[in-house]
């Protein structure tokens, strides 16, 4: 396998392609990166990527001209410090920043040639392809049943009582959650479940209605490490059906599941105003073991943030 | 009396002084507070006694079955009040549970809440939640009475009963729809539902205890209105309103026309008319209790 130079590549792409298999040099040991059936190394198959995006609350301006290319069927982590505009640029990928009335948008998000923040794009049809998984497990006061077939429920499509069913029972599968909840997810409410198990339940309801990108906001932070770990091999399991963008203040989880991690930080502008920036992004082996930028290494070895 | 000064030692306070709570002044705190209590439940309660003890002898089923009647008043009954009051609570939630719920929807969820007009829409709301009811009386009598439906009819008592609750309704409403956690919209809207399929499915369903709760407190007090329809010119009638266009009598005007009377007898059959308005309040409070603990979520 080899890795293909793709010049259209987002910021701090390196020309320099890592060394393919064989036992992976790492400066900081611990992290150590897992190889995802060299999944990272693949062509990159761009699905949705960003062009000089800007994002603005009111009159400031909170991140600035991020350009990046998210591949198709892997995961994308972006971490940094707090107040980076991580989150912000995440919720660029489902039109989420709609619902803050001061957010405004500039620059393009593509995704199937087609830019998200178009006067023509339906932002609910958006949320429709692209899920989002939040920080805080957030189950519906509804039964697990409910809380899944919500999504297909509010899509339009008229689905039989069985369909229905075997979609409930899919994403129930799909989530790893299914063997918990199987006797009884028709009458028991989603708010009864564990921290981790609402949260598998959310992702669930998420691949319910069959979206191509997932978009996870810091999924595991309010989760203990045995529900985080379950998680994170979902996301695995997770990336062969679908494309990941997850945000993470834990570089090691970063290190641990994705491909490619963009690192952004928050600057001071000449007038002193804090904005994020995306600094560096890259296949994530390189970022963590040796990155081109001397922030990123600042902060992966722990010297901020 | 003195409170000994606990021992220091050189790390900490000492843990064995007497606890807090028993500290004579936290005592007589609490003495106040409890004898504030004591001093308005007092003559709550010796109100009721006094009427149930009054009205008892006349709280029997000719109460219900007979009209009132000025000639005999050991037998007279409030039919005609009774159901009046019924039939005005009733219109009362038909109109302002859609009308409250819409408008408080409005303002959580759609208006812009930065925008000076909102701003005064919603200052006034809470204005006119605190109008004297003989206000929306002279409204009703202005308006409905003299322009519109020409005599005060049912309809127009239910009317003017809404418009005087209304704010209430709207402002628990509102409550009722800022506690649904905005965790559930993003979810919502984060599965591709529009704004109408979240309103419609996880905020107002999740906001049903508070709303219903906020309904039936409102009707409560509309029931017990009599100033608004003394002023629109409810009087007494002894016959029962067969439809809105009917003229009607309520119950706080024939409660209000008996105990005025000089005869015992009448102020008995008063009593026992209040004995009436009051289950009539009890059964709605009760119910707002029971809705509000069926529909009761956690989140």
């Amino acid at each position: 396998m080899t890795q293909t130079p793709n010049p259209a590549s987002g910021v701090g792409m390196p020309s320099n392609a890592p060394k393919v298999e064989g036992p992976r040099i790492t400066s900081a040991p611990k992290f150590e990166h897992e190889e995802h059936a060299g999944r990272e190394h693949a062509p990159m198959d761009v699905i949705v990527s960003t062009r000089d995006l800007d994002v603005y609350y009111g009159n400031f301006w909170a991140v600035r001209k991020v350009t990046m290319e998210v591949p198709r069927n892997q995961i994308t982590a972006l971490i940094g410090p707090s107040g980076c505009g991580k989150t912000t640029v995440l919720r660029c990928f489902n039109r989420m920043n709609d619902l803050i009335p001061t957010a405004r948008v500039e620059g393009s998000v593509l995704y199937h040639g087609q830019d998200l923040y178009a006067k023509n794009v339906d932002p609910v049809e958006v949320r429709r392809q692209v899920g989002m998984v939040f920080q805080r497990p957030n189950p519906f006061p509804k039964t697990i049943y409910e809380n899944i077939a919500y999504g297909p429920k509010v899509s339009g499509v008229k689905y039989s009582k069985s369909d229905l069913d075997d979609l409930v029972v899919n994403a129930l599968k799909g989530a790893a959650i299914w063997e918990e909840v199987k006797a009884d997810y028709k009458t028991k409410s989603g708010l009864a479940l564990s921290g981790g198990q609402q949260q598998r339940l959310c992702i669930a309801r998420a691949i319910a209605t069959e979206p191509e990108i997932i978009l996870m906001d810091e999924p595991c932070s309010a989760l203990d490490p045995i529900a985080t770990a379950l998680i994170e091999d979902l996301m695995q399991d997770l990336v062969e059906k679908y494309s990941v963008i997850i945000v993470t203040h834990n570089m090691q989880q970063a290190a641990r599941v994705s491909d490619r991690t963009a690192f952004f930080t928050a600057n001071l502008d000449e007038k002193g105003q804090r904005f994020g920036e995306l600094v560096e992004y890259d296949v994530t082996s390189k970022l963590f073991s040796n990155p081109s930028d001397s922030r990123t290494e600042d902060y992966i070895s722990g010297r901020f943030g | 009396m003195s409170i000994q000064a606990p021992v220091r030692t050189e790390k900490g306070r000492a843990l064995t002084a007497r606890p807090h709570e028993n500290l004579p002044k936290e005592r007589a705190f609490r003495a106040v507070l409890l004898a504030c209590l004591i001093f308005a439940t007092f003559f709550l309660v010796v109100l009721f006694t006094y009427i149930i003890v009054r009205g008892a002898k006349r709280f029997d089923l000719a109460l219900f079955t007979n009209q009132f009647s000025q000639v005999n008043p050991d037998t007279a009954g409030g039919q005609s009040a009774i159901l009046g009051t019924i039939y005005l609570g009733l219109i009362v939630i038909v109109i302002t549970v859609p009308l409250g719920t819409a408008a408080a929807v409005y303002l959580e969820e759609y208006a812009d809440k930065t925008s000076r007009i909102n701003r005064a829409i919603d200052v006034n709301i809470q204005n006119l939640a605190a109008v004297p009811s003989v206000v929306y009386g002279l409204l009703g009598l202005g308006v409905f009475v003299r322009f519109i439906f020409g005599e005060p009819t049912l309809l127009v008592g239910g009317l003017i009963l809404s418009l005087l609750v209304l704010p209430v309704v709207i402002i628990a409403g509102r409550e009722a729809i800022k506690a649904v956690p905005p965790s559930l919209r993003e979810g919502s809207l984060g599965l591709g539902a529009t704004r109408w399929q979240t309103n419609w499915r996880m905020v107002l369903p999740s906001a049903i205890p508070g709303i219903a709760t906020g309904v039936i407190l409102a009707v409560s007090r509309a029931i017990g209105e009599a100033a608004p329809l003394v002023v629109i010119g409810v009087g007494l009638i002894t016959f029962n309103p067969d439809s809105l266009d009917d003229r009607f009598t309520a119950l706080p005007i024939l409660i209000f026309d008996t105990a005025k009377r000089p005869q015992e007898a009448f102020q008995d059959l008063s009593a026992a008319l209040i004995i009436v308005s009051l289950i009539l309040l009890i059964v709605l409070n009760g119910s707002a209790i029971l809705i509000r603990n069926k529909f009761q979520r956690k989140w």
